[in-house]
């Protein structure tokens, strides 16, 4: 059993919900980033998709 | 690190859940609201009126002239004060622990607390009701007009925390909430809910992935922010599908747009309709996507009959007990999909069945939690003690205290609505999107009218 790496130890992932909330203009009209159902899901600033942070990495990881 | 696709991954573990009872919004909004149901009763309990005199507000005035709303607030002021700084401490402190700067956040809720006593007063006024301006509607379209007119800076929006707000009224109102109410009716409402959220849910991403070409992740927020809890179900699915930035842009812009005209529209159609307040509180939580501008939708309807209870145990019934708990169990759904079927390759890990309970919408539990508390605490009083001791000093301010998280998130949202911000969207999310609220709408209109009226029509 090897441990992968995922996308929680990526630099190219963002999910501080200060930052997630700036990302999206009118999110917080109806929602928040601190709300139990975004649970710890952030945007891969490399590929402009948003992911939960146990997603395997891909090959454009870098380490924190 | 490796991808090679026989490679057996184990996900690294997540980090400590524990962490959420302090930096997640819907347990800081549990924490306040049993708090506030809490020091209420013992408040009560000790002869004390120290709750009471802080949960002032000047709604209730019936005034004609405006010296009349002035000369409330000066021989007021103490309390207010009081009232002021509670609030004050306990946002800064719990917004600060989870991040937001208090020397942004102290001066925007400052203003927000302003804004919300105009509002209040407004509703005080002795011929709103004639003229419709109830509450959540002015608070919408001064918010709306500050918002787009002048220009409010953005730092401000820390203090214009929509979802926490409407989340500590929502543990507040369930003090106020019979849990035998919820234990007769829930089922029907999550009936109800369970056959229009699929529905909606489904249309939307049919008709968005085989008539008008949309990619499947798209249409499946897309689906997720129509039929179940608007912008927040649709970051829940973003994240469970692995969806486009731009995607979920484009949802929120849609889920806003739409939400706002609902929270318009609804009420004045639920009028015109002649519908009894509970009838048109379901009709609403079938209807509106977010929790916020759905109460903002049933509130109004409910000073508009003169039956705010009725409309807003529908309302709640049906939304957050019926709606809301699919959050969790439709993002693991599409998770599964997305994982087996989309992108066998880039998964890696199946999703965990815990996501469900990860994405559940904690604040729930608060809600239940003060309805049996406070279900406890009164049923040891006979009708006419309860009626005369503890209506007035127990359940009046608590009532009054979930007023004013209300009239913070109706003020926010008008406040954070900037529309110069929002994504232009294309026209073929746009018809799919707007063909699945004419469903969920439809439907929630002959289940709340037709189907279950019997039922609904006599919820007080």
């Amino acid at each position: 059993m090897k441990v992968s790496n995922n996308c929680a130890g990526c630099a190219f992932f963002m999910n501080d919900p200060a930052k997630f909330e700036r990302t999206f203009p009118g999110f917080t009209v109806l929602s928040s980033a601190y709300g139990s159902t975004r649970a710890d899901a952030g945007l891969c600033t490399k590929k402009d998709r948003i992911f939960l942070p146990s997603r395997k990495a891909c090959k454009e990881f870098v380490p924190k | 690190m490796s991808n090679e696709k026989d490679e057996v991954v184990k996900s690294a573990p997540p980090k400590s859940r524990w962490t959420d009872l302090y930096l997640k919004e819907d347990w800081w909004a549990i924490w306040l609201g049993l708090f506030i149901v809490l020091a209420a009763y013992f408040a009560f309990a000790s002869g004390s009126s120290f709750v009471k005199a802080i949960s002032i507000n000047p709604g209730g005035l019936k005034w004609d002239n405006v010296g009349q709303v002035f000369a409330h607030l000066g021989a007021n002021a103490p309390q207010y004060i009081m009232q002021y700084v509670f609030w004050l401490v306990f946002f800064t402190v719990s917004t600060a622990i989870m991040g937001v700067k208090p020397s942004k956040f102290i001066p925007s809720f400052t203003l927000l607390y302003i804004f919300s006593i105009i509002i209040f007063a407004i509703g005080g006024w002795k011929y709103a009701q004639y003229f419709n301006l109830e509450p959540p509607l002015v608070a919408l379209v001064l918010g709306l007009i500050l918002a787009n007119v002048f220009p409010i800076p953005r730092w401000l929006d820390e203090g214009f925390r929509v979802e926490y707000y409407i989340k500590t009224g929502i543990v507040l109102l369930g003090a106020t909430f019979p849990i035998i109410l919820i234990v007769s009716a829930g089922p029907v409402a999550i009936t109800q809910a369970t056959i229009i959220s699929v529905i909606t849910c489904l249309t939307i991403f049919f008709v968005g992935t085989r008539y008008f070409k949309l990619d499947k992740r798209f249409a499946s927020i897309l689906g997720m922010g129509g039929a179940i809890c608007g912008v927040s179900a649709a970051m829940a699915g973003a994240s469970a599908v692995g969806a486009k930035k731009e995607h979920l842009y484009s949802t929120v812009t849609l889920v806003v747009i739409a939400a706002l005209i609902m929270i318009i529209v609804l009420p004045f159609a639920s009028k015109a309709l002649g519908l009894p307040a509970g009838v048109a509180g379901a009709w609403i939580g079938t209807s509106e996507f977010a929790d916020a501008a759905g109460f903002a939708a049933a509130v109004s309807y409910g000073h508009m009959v003169g039956n705010e209870n009725a409309a807003l145990h529908a309302f709640t019934l049906m939304k957050v007990i019926g709606r809301d708990i699919w959050i969790g169990i439709w993002s693991f759904i599409f998770a599964l999909i997305a994982c087996l079927k989309w992108e066998k390759e880039e998964c890696g890990v199946a999703p965990s069945p815990m996501e469900i309970w990860w994405r559940f919408p904690k604040f729930v539990i608060g809600f239940f939690v003060a309805s049996i508390i406070m279900t406890i605490i009164t049923s040891g009083y006979s009708a006419a003690e309860f009626s005369k001791n503890v209506q007035p000093n127990l359940i009046v301010p608590i009532s009054s205290l979930r007023t004013w998280t209300f009239i913070f998130c109706f003020a926010s949202i008008g406040l954070t609505t900037r529309f110069k911000e929002l994504k232009s969207v294309g026209w073929a999310a746009t018809a799919a999107f707007t063909i699945g609220v004419i469903v969920n709408v439809f439907l929630g209109w002959l289940m709340s009218t037709q189907v279950f009226y019997g039922f609904w029509s006599v919820l007080q």
